[in-house]
């Protein structure tokens, strides 16, 4: 059939309706006025004319119904009829239409909300275009651990762009925070130092100025591009900032463009991309800066060229490279495994974020659902108690087709509010998780939602709908016609009680599961937050500067200005110790290659992590010297550096602890000339100094500050005074001797620490609230349907009381039930738990994925509020009075 | 029980309504009359299950109806056949030349 004419007579008959009847009716007429006529001409009198005329035509009435089916009318009209009264009931039932609507508000919204992320971080391409082109360029020539992925260097990057022909472009960048003075106000921003090439490369839209223009270097200044979210937040709408001057360390830099802020993809929270001097870039760059890792290398495919084809080609560039290198550098490269490989940056890049959201988003299904338990067994009780009422109506004419449309109404129109609610709850969503767990907010600037979005969000009503009418619509589908018809016991009943049952089972299963999850990582944050770190932050306050190379040009400079800081702090009577570093535990050290001397060609390469540091920085710090002594303020790290080294060490360096002190070591033995041997003068006890709540990778080796030109670094104060006051004479005292010098990460060295858990804290927030909400829906579940099946079932408890049943048998008879499903849903609870924490092991901290404690403690308390639960609806069934129950129907 | 030719013609109304309306366009009386002349008065065709019909075909674009006046004056709806509706008539009669020539030939052997 035609769809379109069919559509049309359906709309027509839709807003069209008295004038097809009033039309049908006069063609009608005409009809039967024409056959009267025929039957007069023919004789008959007009009376019996027109009576003969109705008797050919065979009830005009009979054959407007047919017409009004051919035309769809019917349907229309039932279907307006089952609306109006859905939207009746739906303000009659305020409390049970709105618990309803909330519920899957709340359910669809909370996943929508963590999908929004999902989506826009790991599953949606980039937003540039062919985005599907863009690689990482990954090195692997780690000896110790040949699966780590390292990042490139400037060799390679000058070499692919020269020689390569599977890459269009490429470009390398670091990423780091800096001091940028705009417009007279010096700002610690997070920045990208990236070569020419870098947007070319990406093809990242620009909000303001042109791509070419990155590329354009002029003597006086180079080029910097502000991504839009910064611009926005800084400058006002109408401001031009396009040529506005900017300086970093010294250097001047033009803004030259405004970048979408969907760079924040790639490195999240991103604020400028500074362009790469290509002096310093030229300084890099020597045959032994091909095994370093100290950038990012970022390239665009050719479209003709397949992954594995650029990587055979980029081998080949890379062998044809050592070829022309001397006999030792190849043996060197040949020792180290070296080999390259381009992975896809969409799934490389991110890819640590992934298993973290996922975990969300199986926690917000598991809360759908336990919400959806709820709506079902809602819906299951409505249609129990409106048996009668679905009786009479059969007894009326209503049959199965129509009863379930009047069903499917009033589940579609469920549906389409909670969808609506769930879209603002889920933006509503999106700002809550910006706001617990900076980790994720930081890729989402504003609350917006894709149409992949609303598409998941109306997927997952709809589903929650199919599952809503299919408990509904049970009681009617199951039910044969003559149990319809007869006003007999619905079959239904029992059917939709079994269901319930088993629906209320899972809800407990998932409740447990979720509360289990809540646990184990709960006891990680505490364990985390309360574990032997190493070093004792108790009253220590740190403040970290940045020194600008146009007021300290020279060594010396910075030289004395740290002096006379440490000098002036140490006067200072309220502060105790006095230190400097040149990074703090858990904000990241820098890394480096090390070998060890024993012969004159290194036996093995791995690498450190180190720091600079001044005298007293283990006393400031609380670290416990095991053997030998600490930094001391004679040592120096121009030539032949003293180094105190974690105990961790002794394993890297393949010797017993006693036998550290003494061994000589190089850092960095692939840089040219390096021919500084380091000496260990001293073993410290080991720090967490990495992460708090992850076990540590590499050793820490402390090297002296004096002798380095180490403009940015942290004073690290120990005082007994309060933290506001400790902080303000800090303040002072840094204004007083640099007051051109501006101070960032500021505060209390326990606050850093604890910030350093604030993701592991925002997740688990996020999780406790969830298992919060599906321990309350659970709690209501197992109460409300109990006490409705007591409620339901007044009448044969009056009989069995009647007929000699205890009232003991029928308390434990409505217990049974309630702590049956208890138990039956613990065994799932504990199962799902088991398989969703081995799976989340990363998560967990000293923590083990099968703590039976926590286990059992939990399932016990699940238990226990099973019990609350069904003893409520268990002491009302025993307070049920034979007589008055019997007279009730 | 033996059955009469109308009940024969269920289901083959729509072709004798687009075969009434093949020549000319009619109005609904107009096309009964016309399936009784052409039928010499052999089936009487239950006159008000001619419009639900009228509607069904409509609705496949196999006619088209438009308001005009009798030949007595009075506004009624004229039904005339469309292109498609002249294809899917002469395609139904095909078949049912075919059925009922199987049909005959069966009833004729036996």
């Amino acid at each position: 059939m035609d769809l379109f004419k069919s559509l049309s007579f359906g709309f027509r008959s839709l807003f069209q309706s008295n004038k097809i009847e009033n039309d049908l009716k006069e063609e009608m007429e005409f009809h039967l006025e024409q056959q009267t006529q025929h039957y007069i001409k023919n004789g008959l009198s007009p009376k019996k004319a027109r009576l003969a005329a109705l008797q050919d035509f065979g009830g005009t009435e009979k054959h407007m119904d047919s017409c009004r089916d051919g035309w769809g009318m019917r349907f229309f009209a039932e279907c307006f009829r089952n609306y109006r009264s859905v939207f009746r009931n739906l303000f009659r039932n305020k409390s049970f239409s709105a618990t309803i609507l909330l519920v899957l508000g709340l359910c669809v919204g909370a996943n929508t909300s963590i999908f929004v992320f999902l989506n826009k971080v790991v599953f949606a391409p980039y937003p540039f275009d062919r985005s599907g082109d863009l690689l990482e360029i990954l090195h692997y020539h780690d000896k110790t651990n040949p699966e780590l992925a390292l990042k490139s260097n400037l060799s390679t990057y000058a070499h692919y762009t020269a020689d390569s022909e599977s890459l269009r472009s490429a470009s390398l960048h670091t990423v780091g925070w800096k001091n940028v003075e705009i417009q007279g106000e010096t700002l610690r921003l997070k920045g990208i130092l990236a070569t020419s090439e870098f947007f070319e490369t990406l093809k990242i839209p620009f909000v303001e100025g042109a791509v070419d223009s990155f590329q354009s270097v002029s003597s006086n200044s180079s080029p910097i591009v502000l991504t839009d979210s910064f611009r926005q937040s800084r400058f006002p709408a109408n401001q031009n900032v396009l040529g506005q001057l900017t300086s970093i360390q010294g250097r001047t830099y033009k803004v030259v463009g405004v970048v979408s802020s969907d760079i924040q993809l790639l490195v999240p929270g991103v604020q400028f991309i500074s362009h790469w001097n290509t002096d310093e870039l030229a300084k890099l760059n020597s045959p032994e800066s091909r095994v370093e890792n100290h950038a990012t290398l970022w390239a665009r495919k050719n479209t003709s060229f397949s992954l594995p084809q650029t990587n055979i080609e980029l081998e080949h560039l890379d062998n044809q490279f050592f070829a022309e290198q001397s006999e030792s550098y190849r043996k060197n490269i040949e020792d180290l495994g070296y080999r390259t490989q381009a992975v896809k940056l969409r799934k490389f890049q991110n890819q640590w974020i992934r298993p973290k959201l996922l975990l969300l988003q199986g926690v917000s299904l598991m809360i759908l659902i336990i919400g959806l338990v709820n709506i079902t067994n809602m819906l299951l009780a409505q249609v129990n108690a409106n048996k009668r009422d679905l009786v009479i109506r059969n007894m009326l004419g209503a049959g199965k087709k129509r009863l379930l449309g009047q069903m499917l109404a009033q589940i579609t129109v469920y549906v389409a509010i909670g969808w609506i609610l769930s879209i603002t709850t889920a933006l509503l969503g999106i700002s809550v998780l910006k706001s617990v767990t900076n980790e994720i907010g930081q890729f989402i600037n504003t609350p917006k939602l894709a149409p992949l979005d609303i598409g998941f969000s109306a997927l997952l009503a709809l589903c929650c709908g199919l599952v809503m009418f299919s408990a509904r619509a049970s009681g009617i589908i199951f039910s044969s016609n003559s149990a319809l018809e007869s006003n007999q016991q619905f079959s239904a009943t029992k059917q939709s009680r079994i269901t319930a049952y088993l629906l209320l089972t899972l809800q407990i299963g998932s409740s447990l599961t979720l509360l289990i999850i809540t646990g184990l990582l709960a006891k990680s944050f505490w364990a985390a937050m309360n574990q032997e770190s190493g070093f004792n932050p108790k009253g220590v306050i740190t403040a970290r500067i940045e020194l600008p190379p146009q007021h300290y040009q020279n060594e010396n400079q910075i030289v004395s200005l740290r002096d006379q800081l440490l000098d002036k702090a140490k006067a200072k009577p309220e502060f105790s110790s006095v230190a400097i570093a040149s990074h703090i535990p858990t904000f990241g050290f820098p890394t480096s290659r090390f070998h060890v001397q024993e012969t004159d060609q290194p036996r093995s390469q791995s690498e450190t992590r180190f720091v600079f540091v001044s005298a007293d920085y283990f006393q400031t710090m609380g670290i416990p010297i095991l053997s030998g002594r600490s930094i001391a303020s004679t040592d120096n790290a121009f030539w032949r550096e003293n180094n105190v080294v974690e105990a961790d060490a002794a394993r890297h360096f393949q010797k017993d602890q006693r036998e550290l002190i003494g061994q000589r070591f190089k850092i960095a033995p692939n840089r040219p000339k390096n021919q500084n041997w380091n000496q260990i003068v001293g073993v410290a006890a080991n720090t967490r100094h990495e992460y708090l709540d992850k076990p540590q990778t590499m050793p820490l080796i402390y090297r002296p500050i004096q002798g380095t030109a180490a403009r940015e670094f942290s004073l690290l104060i120990k005082t007994p005074l309060d933290i506001p006051q400790a902080l303000r004479e800090l303040r002072n005292l840094i204004k007083e001797t640099a007051p051109l010098v501006p101070v960032f990460r500021i505060g209390s060295l326990e606050g850093f620490m604890t910030e350093s858990l604030n993701a592991r804290k925002g997740y688990l927030k996020i999780i406790f609230a969830y298992s919060l909400l599906a321990l309350l829906l659970s709690s209501v579940g197992v109460f409300a349907l109990l006490s409705y099946d007591v409620s339901r079932q007044i009448k044969e408890i009056g009989i069995r009381i009647s007929i000699g049943a205890s009232r003991t048998h029928i308390f434990w008879h409505v217990m049974k039930k309630g702590l049956s499903a208890g138990l039956i849903g613990s065994i799932l609870g504990l199962t799902g738990a088991f398989l969703i924490a081995t799976s989340i092991r990363s998560f967990l901290f000293e923590t083990h994925a099968f703590d039976l404690i926590l286990y059992l403690s939990l399932s016990t308390l699940i238990l226990l509020l099973v019990t609350i639960a069904s003893y409520l609806p268990s002491k009302m069934a025993v307070r049920v009075s034979p007589l008055s129950a019997l007279r009730q129907e | 029980m033996a059955k009469s030719p109308n009940d024969l013609l269920q289901g083959s109304l729509d072709m004798l309504v687009m075969r009434a309306l093949r020549d000319e366009s009619r109005h609904g009386w107009g096309i009964q009359q016309r399936i009784n002349q052409l039928a010499q008065d052999a089936l009487s065709v239950n006159q008000g299950s001619l419009y639900p019909a009228l509607i069904r075909l409509e609705k496949q674009g196999c006619i088209k109806s438009e308001w005009g006046t009798s030949e007595a004056g009075r506004r009624a709806k004229f039904y005339s056949i469309t292109r498609k509706g002249l294809k899917q008539m002469e395609a139904e009669t095909r078949i049912w030349k075919e059925f009922s020539a199987v049909v005959n030939l069966i009833l004729d052997q036996a």
